[in-house]
């Protein structure tokens, strides 16, 4: 519950900042704003062809065709464009220059009042004379020319370096204060580059994790991801931070569109290998696919926002499964996804411009904490089972100096050296025998079946001299290729020598028997009327924890172990997978 | 054997009762008793079990046991409340040697670690026929007999031990008075400094007494003890009172 709250709360707080940064890079970008307003040249006229006479302020152009700028048709010839700029409301200081920023798929020039003001390639009538200009140009208009009043601007335009046609050629042409439209670059340069940092470090650190941490897929995919999102940073932003001729254009284009498909397809592969499911593989098989055909949308820009789309809200439909499931680190990842689909609904159509790459940096964050925190999940069970494993060794090689065992031993021992000597020097050699298997096995999860068999046998001879009672183990059906963990069968015939009976020899059993991928070991021994399952310091208590604890060890969960009594007779099944995991 | 106070004195033989499931170390403890005593042992009689331990001793007739408190893995104080309630003494023979101060609290005559030495074992029943002193004060609660249940009595709650015969009656601040098995003569070899043999029939624990009136000893709840002739020098010494 206060976890659901904390999300949401966490969500509003994304999402409203979210907006707000968007609304903010709208601002900056579309209009400048300096000491006087920016100008916008939206409505133009237009004639197809070429006269230098087209450049003059007087010219009649009232038959040219009217358009929107950003509808300047693709044709192989040259275009001129005509439209007036009013500049009789703005009061310009004379430390504010003029400027006239050009934006668009074409060689240029730039005419005001009839002067050459700017220029960006060499416009031709044909491909081969033409020179492709870049695609942001800003021109300084002289200030002897900048005054108040109606003024004509004239463009000059051919573009036969396109490669594709575009559904826009010109983008924009703007007028305004010239530091102002060079500071408004400036600014989404910066943004960029901020986010840039972020991504790379992120990226650095995601991979040093790799490195350092057993070589996890999750650190690896996070790492390359980050990589791919500052490549298409850079692809984005290539046109505010280098600048580049239009002809390039289409390489930029290209570029962006792969590495969003890149970004989408990792962000899905990083979402199903952090929070496994059996369906990870058809999803994102799925997803491979259908970002794929997104490439086949008409406009570049519907292809990468589809893409984007896509992988963001699989990648968010998956981290809601897994947070559902409760999957470890999933409530984190959670929270960064979904800031990011926020910010996706939020504005889709600029979102790849503004809003991903600062959603991008927290989604990365949110990831990148929950796979530390998993990191540390991990070494702390890791180091619980090394633990462990140390306290079953310690407890296997304990029971050598438990006072019951170790001075009764040491007792009947002082009386047949003076009683027998041959019998002691017996009795050491199978103490010796013991000890000797005991601490060669003690720190394996898992023995060769000889061993654990020997020792036990090495346990009953050295007891069959301190008891005076005879102790044989009986062994049936094993293939002698089985695997078990060290001491629990040492610990059953412990137990068995415990609680026999008084006076007899004592024949304990142990069967073996390997079926569909499982081996039921059935241990019996025969068993003194009182004698209790769970009784004392040394016998069942502690031995079936430590039992179960070497079978917990070796095979997880997957074995079984029971003990009862059958009349005069004590009975121990154990049933193991027959493979031990590697 | 050297004659001692107790019974191997008076001319009868020894019985003694050996409880260890291990049968090698019953062995030795028989072969070395049998070889320490000799001509005193009337009888040695082995037990293996909790359950042929406790018939053997709720019998009574013996005067030593050898107790095993660890018994097919079990913890033998069980047994050890019962041992210490009856008026045999009680030797433990432990692989648990930390078990030793408890096993002295409750009154035993002595503790054996695991693995003895014939020489240990000689010491230990020289300490039960008196050859040796004892260490006295390390007794900190008695056990005594209830039908087929033994309770256990902190000994600071005992004012007084009066002789009954061949046992003694435990006198308790709240009034209450229990049997025990063992003799006035036995109990003092295992009591503290605290409790003083003041007659021939009375033992005092001199924590609880008010003061000396003549030939009596006052206790805390007015109650006046006969103090014996011999016993009275000693006494006074002990409560701080020159002689007259």
């Amino acid at each position: 519950m206060r976890r659901g709250v904390i999300t949401i709360a966490i969500l509003s707080v994304l999402a409203v900042l979210a907006g707000r940064w968007n609304a903010l890079a709208s601002k900056r970008t579309r209009h400048p704003s300096g000491q006087y307003p920016v100008i916008a040249l939206n409505m133009v006229r237009m004639r197809i062809g070429d006269d230098p006479s087209w450049a003059t302020p007087s010219y009649d152009d009232r038959r040219w065709r009217s358009i929107e700028v950003n509808d300047v048709p693709n044709v192989p010839d040259i275009v001129w464009l005509r439209t007036p700029v009013d500049l009789s409301h703005i009061a310009r200081p004379p430390t504010h220059p003029l400027g006239l920023a050009f934006s668009g798929m074409a060689a240029h020039e730039i005419f005001w009042d009839g002067i050459q003001i700017g220029k960006g390639g060499t416009p031709a009538r044909t491909a081969a004379g033409e020179e492709p200009g870049p695609v942001d140009s800003l021109y300084q208009v002289p200030d002897a020319l900048a005054t108040r009043g109606v003024h004509s601007v004239a463009m000059r335009l051919s573009a036969f370096h396109r490669h594709f046609a575009p559904v826009t050629g010109v983008w924009g042409v703007f007028v305004g204060d010239y530091a102002a439209i060079e500071g408004a670059a400036a600014r989404r340069m910066w943004i960029a580059i901020g986010c840039l940092s972020g991504l790379l470090l992120t990226s650095v650190f995601a991979a040093a994790m790799y490195f350092l941490n057993d070589r996890d897929r999750g650190s690896l995919l996070l790492a390359t991801l980050c990589l791919s999102a500052a490549a298409l940073l850079i692809a984005e932003s290539w046109r505010s931070l280098f600048g580049y001729t239009y002809n390039l254009h289409l390489v930029r284009l290209v570029s962006v569109t792969i590495l969003t498909w890149l970004v989408s397809v990792q962000l899905v592969a990083l979402a199903c290998v952090r929070f496994p499911h059996r369906f990870a593989r058809p999803v994102m098989m799925l997803t491979v696919v259908t970002t794929a055909l997104c490439a086949l949308l008409p406009m570049w820009d519907l292809k990468a926002g589809a893409m984007l789309v896509i992988g963001v809200f699989v990648a968010w439909i998956w981290t809601i499964a897994a947070s559902r499931r409760n999957a470890a680190g999933s409530n984190l990842a959670l929270i960064g996804v979904s800031a990011v689909a926020v910010g996706l609904v939020y504005d889709p159509t600029r979102f790849a411009e503004s809003g991903l790459f600062f959603l991008l940096n927290v989604l990365f964050v949110c990831l990148l904490c929950s796979h530390v925190l998993d990191v540390r999940r991990d070494r702390d069970a890791r180091s619980e089972v090394e633990l462990k494993s140390a306290r079953l060794e310690l407890e296997l090689l304990k029971r050598q100096l438990q006072p019951h065992f170790l001075m009764n031993t040491l007792t009947a021992l002082s009386e047949w050296v003076e009683r027998d000597p041959a019998v002691a020097v017996s009795m050491i050699g199978a103490i010796a025998d013991e000890m000797r298997i005991l601490t060669d096995v003690a720190s394996e999860s898992t023995i060769h079946i000889d061993d654990e068999l020997r020792l036990c046998r090495a346990h009953l001879a050295m007891m069959t001299m301190r008891k005076d009672v005879r102790y044989e183990l009986v062994t049936s059906g094993f293939a002698g290729n089985e695997l078990v963990p060290p001491g629990i069968f040492h610990t059953l015939v412990e137990n068995a020598v415990t609680h026999a009976p008084r006076g007899a020899d004592i024949a304990i059993s142990l069967d073996a028997r390997t079926d569909a991928g499982l081996v039921r070991y059935s241990f019996a021994s025969p068993s003194a009327r009182d004698a209790g399952l769970d009784d004392g310091p040394v016998t069942t208590g502690t031995g079936t924890r430590y039992i179960e604890a070497r079978l917990r060890e070796a095979w997880g969960e997957r074995w079984t172990f029971s003990q009862r009594r059958d009349g005069l007779r004590w009975i121990a099944e154990i049933t193991v997978p027959a493979a031990v995991p590697a | 054997m050297d004659c001692g106070d107790h019974r191997a004195c008076g001319g009868a033989r020894l019985r003694i009762a050996i409880v260890e499931d291990e049968a090698i170390v019953a062995q030795r403890l028989e072969r070395m008793i049998r070889s320490l005593a000799g001509s005193d042992i009337e009888s040695v009689t082995r037990a293996e079990t909790l359950d042929e331990a406790l018939e053997v001793t709720a019998g009574g007739a013996i005067d030593l046991l050898f107790l095993d408190l660890n018994l097919g893995g079990r913890n033998g104080f069980r047994l050890l409340d019962a041992a210490v309630a009856s008026r045999f003494q009680t030797i433990v023979v432990s692989a648990h040697h930390e078990q030793a101060l408890r096993a002295f609290e409750f009154g035993v005559t002595d503790f054996i670690a695991k693995p003895f030495t014939a020489e240990r074992l000689r010491k230990a029943l020289d300490r039960a026929f008196g050859r040796t002193s004892l260490q006295p004060g390390r007794t900190r609660c008695l056990a005594v007999r209830k039908g087929a249940e033994t309770r256990v009595i902190p000994i600071d709650r005992v004012t007084y031990i009066s002789g009954a015969d061949d046992f003694s009656e435990l006198h308790l601040d709240d009034g209450s008075a229990h049997l025990h098995q063992k003799t006035l003569a036995q109990l003092a070899e295992m009591l503290p400094d605290s409790f003083v043999r003041i007659h021939r029939s009375f033992i005092v624990n001199l924590t609880g007494a008010r003061g000396m009136g003549g030939t009596t000893l006052v206790l805390a709840d007015g109650r006046a003890l006969p103090v014996g002739r011999t016993y009275r020098e000693s006494l006074r010494a002990k409560m701080g009172f020159s002689s007259p």
